[in-house]
């Protein structure tokens, strides 16, 4: 998934996503929200690409690459690198922390051998922290890619995570 | 009169209908109908409700039993025992031992009638969201439709004011002034904002709502915006709920087929367009300002106000930014009118309030019940008692910006007036539920973690406070701790409370306070005498001489602590 | 009026003020980081905090409006104790790198506006700051700008100042949370990200995380001297900032200041005006004066010029001035010939326009860039009596709703107006209309880029002028108001259509009429020109068709509406102005007409030609064919500011004599007989006149490099050694002499002779912005629009 697109293919999901969302800078963070679904993350190139896009000075409407990038890395869905083929997103706030999450979170980390925010070496697995997903009632919880996974403990990660293999 | 006794409901999503539910439907049809139970057994479907492995689910109410997965096989069985002789299948109850909370919601306070209890969550669980027919056969419309042609919009706002509904955003603003100040605004267009960006760790209520009862949101904006005169609508939600974006997007689009939505509303000369907008991914987007500058397409930093959005909101223009719990109560009390609200909950906080229970806890997950409960009844009741019958230690109550509150207090009446006084937030209703297991300099830095993580960075209280709170907490929790420490977290908490910006710096101590308050001995404890008594910090033994100086010190090993956290040049 | 208490104080304020204007409006300030007057309230820092009744938190002052029934304290134990909480927080984040400041010496930064508020708080930086740098110091490898993100603390004046002044977009807030801080576009480098190196976001960073690079190792000041830019016509004021050395005083750095309110810049620059100080101290200044070795033996050149020697100024000045007598009194007044410079002061060029006239006896004088000046002044008043853009910066910026850009790359040559022009673009929706045969910076903002063939405004213009009348968008009244001119282009262009003008200017017929439909519809609409413009064969035609296509759209009496001519050299319309020209006595009075020719002789008590003299380029044409047989060149590189580089080269050579006066050595030096050492704007006092008609203050900042003098005295002294040489007499006269103690004393004769100067004295300009000419009296506040029928100048009815 976050193979490096071609220029073309990133023209295309460019255009689909303007025809979706329009060229206003409202339409700045749905586009780069499709980009980073589409991709994985949003590569260096595509700033360019989108603020030119965008672009309407005489409409008083100017981005510069400061102005992606600004928003690009506000937004923790938003990924300014490429990523494992399979996102792990597990939650570290309150409500998971205190029935087990970080017992959850230490088993991922020796199944995988990797630390929050890193990628193995293979390209196949990255783990992301994420704040609260939403799902609090069935903690604690994580994402692998789109699934969520809810009451996780430890002894249940390596089956889990086996399922993508 | 015809009597529904049961309601079966199977769930529907892309992975169960994959797994066969379509089939199991049918086959639960059929065999309803072959036993001569359709006259008093409902069937519909439900969206995702768990994990894959149990899927198809299939949920039979009022008991609020779920089975899963169920194969065609099973059909027969469930219909015969269950629904038949009303004898839970045990051998398909395997789904009640894992995700079981998620369902809870469907529990009602004990004799009470459930009717009474529930007003935003009335239909969810109940029909088909997917189904605007579902919806009509539910009441749907009929407030909008009385709304646009039998009232003005003065009466409307008139209405939702003598409610006494207030904002359940966290801040409990009343609602029906909000209003007024949006209607009364001079300049044009006025836009009306449905905050969905539910991000409070710990809260869900929003994404219940909307994922049980779309189209519910859709009917009170629709009222919201003929009330303050707007034309268009947003509902800004939550990047991360997918399925309630697809649930929406499915509403809005059957709406407006079907003239509930767009141009010529109901036939009369209103128009109101709704669009849908996806976050991506800030908790700080839940403030209405930075939520605004998030749909502008900026970073969502929040703003000065005053101009308060009402006045000076989105593009500039008045805008009424109201949370989708808000929105959900208004059909409701359009249709029964503000008397009959005005019966739930008490004086000061009027109607129900949705809270969602997690922790350690027997049930956890959302339940609407009137405001002024208590939180005994809330672990009680609701929750089933406490988890193996541990000790209550503290409830943290409205998500990570809320406050800590000793078990000394569970029989405080929840509503905004009585926790007030207390020194405590409602907040968004979430209710974290702990245990003696839980060290609260752990849970402290856990919050700070969030707060130094989701912080705008714009204002300095904020942006260097929650860091600085960070490392001493981390500091002490690593038992690095000094007495001078526990000061300096005091003043630089109230300091921030004082002058963030916006509520998140202004929050963001107050967990730290409430521990520091009734909590102190045991912070003391990590410092003095490096031990956990909860044995979740992990801390490493030291001489009495260490231990002596580590109290005489301020702050220094807090500053090394600071040099070992930073990213390194 | 607003009516709120401020302090226990009951205060009337204006509407729409912020508390913090208010409170500042009435002398009352309040201590801000993140806020400054000429950027968007940020509300980050939380150091203006005020108290404010009934509010349940104490507020921001920077971002709070001011309205009627507030009660707010300013200052309290509280709030200071607030601030200081503030600093303190902020500090938690900074380290100060104490980098090489003081020519070695180590110590913290104790300049800064935020070390200076943390030594008014009592908050102590060493004790309070991070323990150690979290980031590389030097961080950007931009050649101006040091950065150091130690000492960032996140106030995002940089980014709003580039956002806002210079409109680059360089800067900004990236990441968010503990993670957030500052970087240049996509987290790159400054240079990568845009940046002109304008040094805006180094003047509006209070805690010095960005600095002059180039003077990190040069100290403190210890003075700056106020002044006004050498470069460009815009005229930006700025100080200079001297280090006193025994070697010699030296310029070490350049900054922008606040104190003279409405200046056109306030705290912005350029690269060139914040950077480009170098030359001041360039090795290759010329130190004492030089002449020629067969010169000082008294002997002929023989064959070829001998080597350049020093010498001392007595004998320099002796040389020069036999030099041009010679050439005088052997072959005529005509025989020889002044080239004035819009890099020298007004003083200085009303002096070369007295030696000419007066002590040479000849009207041959001009400016040396005389392409261009030909095409600003000429064309202008042959068609609409204008000698000057009618209008100001400020009104273009704030006021014109299109602007057609001509010949000009706006952002490169007057960046300062340029970026003026990008945020009127942002911020109002200015609608540009961007005409160049390249790509120029400034089209990047263009509602409509067109790109034409070289050399093909005229038709460009015409073709626009076409589309107007065609779809009747012209300005009706124009054919009454403007009688001759309107029929005399409607003749002109009948026969022709706009397919044929687009074809002629290489341009689509479509871009034509969509320019013209913006232009037309967007009023009032405005025209920038520049060198671009100015080529020797078209440079007045071209200058005239824009005059004509103004006249059509209608604005030129408008706010916001006119014609506005860039030069590129700072004093070009003041060298103008001062009689520069081979026709023009100072103050645009024709040397032709009787009455002021007479004012003229009888102030100086002599004859005066009466005939024009030769322009710059009649000059070289008679130089070469031996008509013109002595020059005196001053400030120019006359070699280097002209693409006829070869034929002026052949032309000096053929002179007798040719006197250069200039600050460093160039191309030119070489065809030198006697080279006279001017100085740069940082060693002499007077004034420079810029494209607005706005006369400013240079003031001098430091000694003269060596020997070399300011170039007034230089002429001053010339003319005398010449008057004495040929033992010249005049009538007795009240500004005969050329005893001149100052360059002021120069200007009150100027102001005695110049109607339009009249009121202007050094005096005032030390304590305004700048005045605006015509100034009638010494009372009048300047004129910011020339009312186009008022104000012209016809030569026909003069002459």
């Amino acid at each position: 998934m976050s193979d490096q697109p071609s220029q073309t293919e990133l023209d295309a999901l460019l255009e689909q996503a303007v025809r979706r969302h329009g060229v206003g800078r409202d339409a700045l963070i749905p586009i780069l929200s499709e980009v980073n679904k589409s991709i994985g993350y949003i590569p260096a190139e595509a700033f360019g690409k989108i603020r030119r896009r965008l672009n309407t000075p005489q409409e008083g409407l100017f981005l510069a690459d400061s102005h992606v990038f600004a928003v690009a890395s506000f937004y923790q869905m938003l990924s300014l690198q490429p990523t494992g083929a399979h996102v792990i997103r597990y939650c570290e706030s309150a409500p998971c922390h205190v029935v087990g999450a970080r017992q959850v979170l230490e088993a991922i980390q020796d199944e995988l051998g990797i630390l929050p925010g890193e990628t193995t070496r293979d390209r196949e697995w990255s783990l992301i922290p994420t704040s609260c997903i939403g799902v609090c009632g069935v903690g604690p919880v994580f994402l692998i890619d789109q699934d969520l996974y809810g009451n996780v403990t430890p002894d249940r990660v390596h089956e889990i995570l086996d399922r993508y293999r | 009169m015809k009597v529904i006794r049961s309601l079966v409901l199977v769930s529907n999503d892309p992975r169960s209908v994959e797994l066969g539910a379509e089939e199991v439907f049918r086959a639960l049809h059929a065999e309803i109908r072959s036993q001569g139970l359709h006259d008093q057994v409902r069937i519909g479907t439900i969206g995702v409700v768990g994990e894959q492995q149990h899927l198809p689910l299939v949920m039979v109410y009022p008991e609020a039993v779920a089975y899963g997965p169920v194969t065609l096989d099973d059909v027969h069985l469930i219909v015969e025992e269950h629904l038949l002789k009303g004898q839970i299948v045990m051998s398909l109850l395997r789904f009640l031992q894992e995700p079981a909370g998620e369902l809870a919601w469907l529990r009602t306070r004990s004799g009470a009638l459930p009717v009474q209890q529930r007003i935003v969550l009335e239909r969810a669980g109940i029909i088909d969201p997917y189904s605007l027919d579902d919806y009509l056969l539910h009441n749907g419309y009929t407030a909008l439709g009385k709304a646009l042609t039998s009232m003005t919009p003065e009466q409307i706002i008139d209405e939702v004011d003598q409610s006494g509904l207030q904002g359940r955003g966290g801040a409990g603003f009343p609602t029906g002034r909000k209003w007024g100040f949006v209607r009364a605004a001079p300049s044009h267009p006025k836009y009306i904002i449905a905050n969905a960006d539910e991000s409070e760790p710990g809260t869900y209520k929003d994404r219940l709502i909307i994922e049980g009862d779309p189209f519910s949101l859709i009917e009170a904006m629709t009222i919201a915006a003929y009330a303050v005169g707007a034309n268009e609508g947003f509902i800004y939600i939550r990047g991360e709920y997918r399925l309630a974006y697809q649930r929406l997007e499915n509403a809005i689009r059957l709406a407006e087929e079907h003239g509930l939505l767009g141009d010529a509303i109901f036939g009369t000369d209103f128009t109101f367009h709704i669009h849908l907008h996806a976050g991506a991914g800030a908790y700080i987007c839940g403030e209405e300002t930075a939520l605004i500058e998030s749909l502008e397409g900026k970073r969502g930093q929040p703003r000065a106000r005053p101009p308060y959005p009402p006045s000076y909101g989105l593009w500039g223009k008045p805008t009424l930014v109201n949370n989708v719990e808000t929105l959900a109560n208004i059909p409701a009390i359009i249709r029964h009118g503000s008397e009959w609200y005005r019966q739930f909950g008490t004086p000061s906080s009027r109607g129900t309030k949705v809270y969602t229970i997690m922790g350690n806890v027997n049930f956890t997950g959302a339940i609407e019940a009137p405001l002024g409960i208590t939180l005994r009844e809330v672990i009680e009741i609701y929750g089933k008692g406490m988890k193996h019958g541990r000790r209550l230690k503290l409830v943290q109550t409205g998500g990570s910006s809320g406050s800590i509150v000793p078990a000394s207090l569970q029989d405080t009446p929840m509503d905004f007036e009585s926790w007030r006084k207390a020194g405590a937030s409602l907040g968004s209703g979430a209710l974290l539920i702990c245990d003696e297991r839980t060290c609260v300099v752990d849970l402290a830095k856990v919050l700070l973690q969030f707060f130094r993580f989701e912080s705008c960075a714009k204002c300095t209280p904020c942006r260097t406070g929650t860091q600085r709170l960070y490392q001493i907490v981390d500091a002490i929790s690593k038992g690095h701790g000094a007495l001078a420490d526990l000061d300096e977290l005091q003043q630089l908490g109230k300091d921030m409370e004082l002058l963030s910006n916006c509520g998140l710096g202004q929050t963001a101590s107050v967990a730290l306070r409430d521990i520091l308050k009734h909590f102190r001995d045991e912070v003391e404890e990590h410092i003095l005498e490096r031990k956990c008594r909860a044995g979740v910090c992990r801390i490493p033994a030291l001489s009495p001489y260490e231990i002596a100086a580590a109290a005489a010190t301020p702050s220094q090993a807090a500053i090394e602590e600071f040099e070992g956290s930073t990213e390194s040049v | 009026m607003v009516k709120f208490k401020l302090n226990g104080q009951l205060v009337d304020v204006q509407d729409g003020l912020t508390v913090l204007q208010a409170a500042e409006s009435l002398g009352i300030s309040i201590p801000t980081l993140c806020y400054h007057k000429d950027l968007s309230p940020f509300g980050g820092c939380r150091l203006c905090v005020v108290e404010v009744r009934g509010a349940r938190l104490p507020m921001t002052s920077c971002n709070l409006p001011a309205t009627t029934g507030l009660i707010v304290q300013t200052e309290s134990p509280a709030l200071t104790r607030y601030r200081q909480a503030v600093l303190r927080m902020l500090l938690s984040n900074y380290y100060d790198a104490s980098y090489t400041r003081n020519n070695g010496s180590t110590g913290l930064d104790e300049h800064s506006e935020f070390a200076r508020l943390c030594r008014e708080y009592h908050v102590d930086v060493s004790q309070n700051m991070a323990p150690r740098p979290l980031r590389p110091i030097d961080s950007d490898p931009n050649p101006f700008v040091w950065v150091d993100m130690n000492k960032c603390i996140q106030c995002t004046r940089c980014v709003r100042a580039c956002a806002e002044i210079q409109g680059r977009f360089v800067w900004t807030q990236a990441y968010r949370g503990y993670q957030a801080r500052i970087v240049a576009g996509a987290d790159s480098t400054m240079l990568a990200s845009r940046c002109e190196s304008c040094g805006a976001c180094v003047a509006y960073c209070p805690t010095r995380a960005l600095d002059n690079k180039m003077s990190m190792t040069a100290g403190q000041a210890d003075r700056l001297v106020r002044t006004t830019c050498t470069y460009c016509s815009v005229g930006c004021q700025l100080d200079l900032n001297v280090k006193e050395n025994v070697s010699g005083d030296q310029v070490i750095r350049v900054t922008s200041h606040h104190e003279t309110p409405d200046t056109v810049n306030r705290l912005h620059l350029c690269l060139k005006g914040r950077y480009g100080y170098e030359f001041i101290h360039s090795p290759t200044r010329h130190t004492r004066p030089r002449v020629r070795q067969h010169l000082l033996e008294g002997g002929a050149s023989g064959n070829g010029r001998s080597k350049l020697v020093e010498t001392d100024w007595d004998t320099a000045l002796e040389i020069a001035a036999r030099g041009l007598s010679a050439a005088r009194r052997t072959h005529g007044s005509q025989a020889v010939g002044v080239l004035a410079s819009g890099r020298l002061l007004n003083e200085e060029n009303y002096l070369l326009n007295k030696l000419a006239r007066q002590v040479l006896g000849t009207n041959n004088i001009d400016c040396s860039a005389y392409l261009y000046a030909t095409s600003v002044t000429d064309g202008l008043i042959d068609s609409l009596g204008l000698p000057a853009m009618p209008t100001s910066f400020e009104d273009i910026a704030n006021n014109a709703s299109s602007l057609l850009v001509i010949g000009s790359n706006l952002t490169e040559q007057h960046p300062v107006f340029g970026a003026r022009i990008r945020q009127a673009v942002l911020r109002r929706k200015l609608k540009l209309v961007v005409a160049s045969p390249d790509f120029v910076n400034i089209a990047e903002y263009a509602a409509l880029a067109v790109y034409h063939q070289p050399h093909r405004e005229a038709a460009l213009v015409n073709g626009l002028m076409l589309c107007l009348l065609e779809k009747g968008w012209h300005d009706p009244s124009v054919a009454t108001s403007h009688p001759t001119r309107f029929a005399a282009l409607q003749k002109a262009l009948e026969s022709r259509t706009p397919r044929w003008a687009a074809e002629q200017a290489g341009v689509s017929v479509e871009a034509l009429y969509k320019s013209a439909d913006i232009l037309a519809h967007h009023r009032p609409s405005a025209i920038v020109w520049s060198v671009g413009l100015a080529d020797p064969e078209h440079g007045q035609s071209n200058v005239e068709a824009l005059a004509s296509l103004a006249l059509l759209l209608g604005d030129l009496n408008k706010p916001g509406g006119g014609v506005i001519p860039l030069h590129t050299q700072a004093n070009l319309q003041g060298a103008c102005d001062m009689g520069a020209r081979p026709g023009w006595l100072p103050g645009y009075q024709w040397c032709s007409d009787q009455q002021s020719r007479l004012k003229f002789e009888q102030a100086w008590g002599a004859e005066l030609p009466s005939q024009p003299g030769l322009p710059a380029s009649e000059m070289m044409r008679q130089a070469n064919a031996g008509r013109v047989r002595a020059l005196y060149i001053l400030g120019e590189d006359l070699l280097n500011s002209t693409p006829q580089a070869a034929a002026v080269r052949h032309s000096l050579e053929a002179c007798d004599f040719v006197i250069l006066q200039e600050p460093a050595a160039s191309e030119t030096t070489r065809y030198a007989d006697v080279v006279l050492p001017g100085v740069t704007f940082a060693e002499k006092t007077g004034t420079y006149t810029n494209a607005e008609r706005r006369v400013q203050l240079v003031r001098q900042a430091i000694q003269p490099v060596g020997k070399a003098r300011p170039d007034w005295q230089i002429i001053a002294g010339l003319a005398q050694r010449i008057i004495q040489f040929e033992q010249r007499r005049f009538h007795t006269a009240y500004y005969a002499g050329w005893d001149y103690a100052d360059s002021d004393q120069i200007m009150l004769e100027i102001a005695r002779l110049t109607p339009i100067y009249a009121g202007v004295t050094h005096a005032r300009l030390a304590h305004s912005a700048g005045l605006q000419w015509p100034v009638t009296s010494v009372q009048d506040p300047g004129t910011q629009r020339l009312a186009i029928d008022a104000f012209s100048i016809h030569r026909e009815q003069l002459a």
